[in-house]
């Protein structure tokens, strides 16, 4: 039960911290719907009018995969300057139990992406939003925002530690966009990446929303995602027990 | 001959003031590796679309990126400065 309380506090209080940020907005609202519209004149130049759903679902992806980055990669930072840090590290639940519920946070505004893309081709492009799987769709969705919110809370664990994490959030953005295949097939890339995309759960995350979309399997890719992103924070409870220590024995941990 | 005093040593002092891209660590990610990424990620883009080969998009993001390197540099002058 104190669990349930301190995932949903957490929860309301980075929605509504993100919710109130211009640059959350335009991350998660005005970029992917750029990039949509980019996608699309590409595919109707290419020809590939029938592709324009596509281009949609990835965009969006790409949408909550910007956000759940930039928002983990300055969770950390912004508690540094906000003089909170210190407190979350200092309370008596464990450090991840603390940060969940604002990965979560996270990813759920960046679902903001998906919505804004899919309106957006359907008003301007008039993209038909006809899914093959309605209901798994509707269920892949949140599934997918919780794997990429547990990978998230991975990711901030190791900003623990690395001060120039802003860097490191510029530099994640298009590598996990382009392994991930979020609005081009992996088969184009060279053999050697396709390892990385399997680790990644962006990548079976829109797998299984483009089988909902235009049909295929969805439990398989669907598990895969859920699985990687349990891994995911079983990793990240470890790596942030480890950096916590780090932070302490440096005197690091509030030095911005 | 004070305009081009000002003008050429203040750009010079605001040149040693983009703190942000100072350390390679910081640089590299930011100027380098993002960039890159960023051609490959829309080289790709164009080749699954068909459209265009990929000279258009070599030639046109390092045009972008180029550009976005000024675009930033101001406003986060002006937001250091403050």
């Amino acid at each position: 039960m104190r669990f349930l309380r301190l995932i949903r506090a957490g929860f309301v209080v980075n929605v509504k911290m993100l919710a109130t940020s211009s640059f959350f907005m335009l991350i998660a609202v005005a970029q992917p719907v750029i990039f949509a519209t980019i996608a699309y004149y590409m595919f109707l130049s290419g020809g590939r009018e029938g592709t324009l759903l596509y281009a949609s679902l990835g965009a969006g992806m790409m949408g909550v995969w910007s956000t759940t980055l930039f928002a983990s990669g300055g969770m950390i930072q912004w508690q540094r300057w906000q003089g909170t840090l210190e407190l979350g590290v200092a309370s008596p639940v464990n450090l991840a139990l603390v940060y969940l519920p604002f990965s979560l946070a996270n990813s759920f505004t960046g679902a903001y992406a998906l919505a804004a893309t899919l309106i957006w081709g359907r008003v301007i492009f008039g993209v038909p939003l006809h899914f093959a799987h309605p209901w798994l769709f509707v269920l892949a969705v949140p599934t997918v925002v919780l794997s990429l919110a547990l990978l998230g809370l991975l990711l901030a664990s190791t900003f623990v530690l690395y001060r120039n994490a802003n860097a490191m959030s510029n530099l994640l953005e298009y590598p996990v966009w382009i392994a991930s295949g979020l609005v081009f097939s992996t088969a184009i890339l060279p053999a050697w990446t396709h390892p990385i995309s399997w680790i990644l759960p962006p990548y079976w995350g829109i797998i299984a929303l483009r089988h909902a979309a235009f049909g295929g399997g969805v439990w398989f890719p669907l598990s895969m995602a859920l699985a990687l992103g349990v891994i995911s924070v079983v990793l990240a409870t470890f790596t942030l027990r480890w950096f916590e220590h780090l932070a302490r024995a440096r005197a690091t941990l509030a030095l911005t | 001959m004070n305009f081009a005093r000002i003008f050429f040593v203040g750009g010079l002092i605001s040149y040693r003031a983009l703190f942000n891209w100072i350390r390679p660590s910081m640089y590299i990610p930011t100027m380098l590796g993002s960039p890159l990424f960023q051609l490959i990620f829309f080289t790709k883009l164009g080749q699954f679309a068909h459209a265009e080969s990929p000279d258009f998009y070599i030639v046109g993001n390092s045009v972008q990126v180029a550009a976005m390197a000024s675009i930033y540099g101001m406003p986060m002058s002006i937001a250091n400065a403050r």
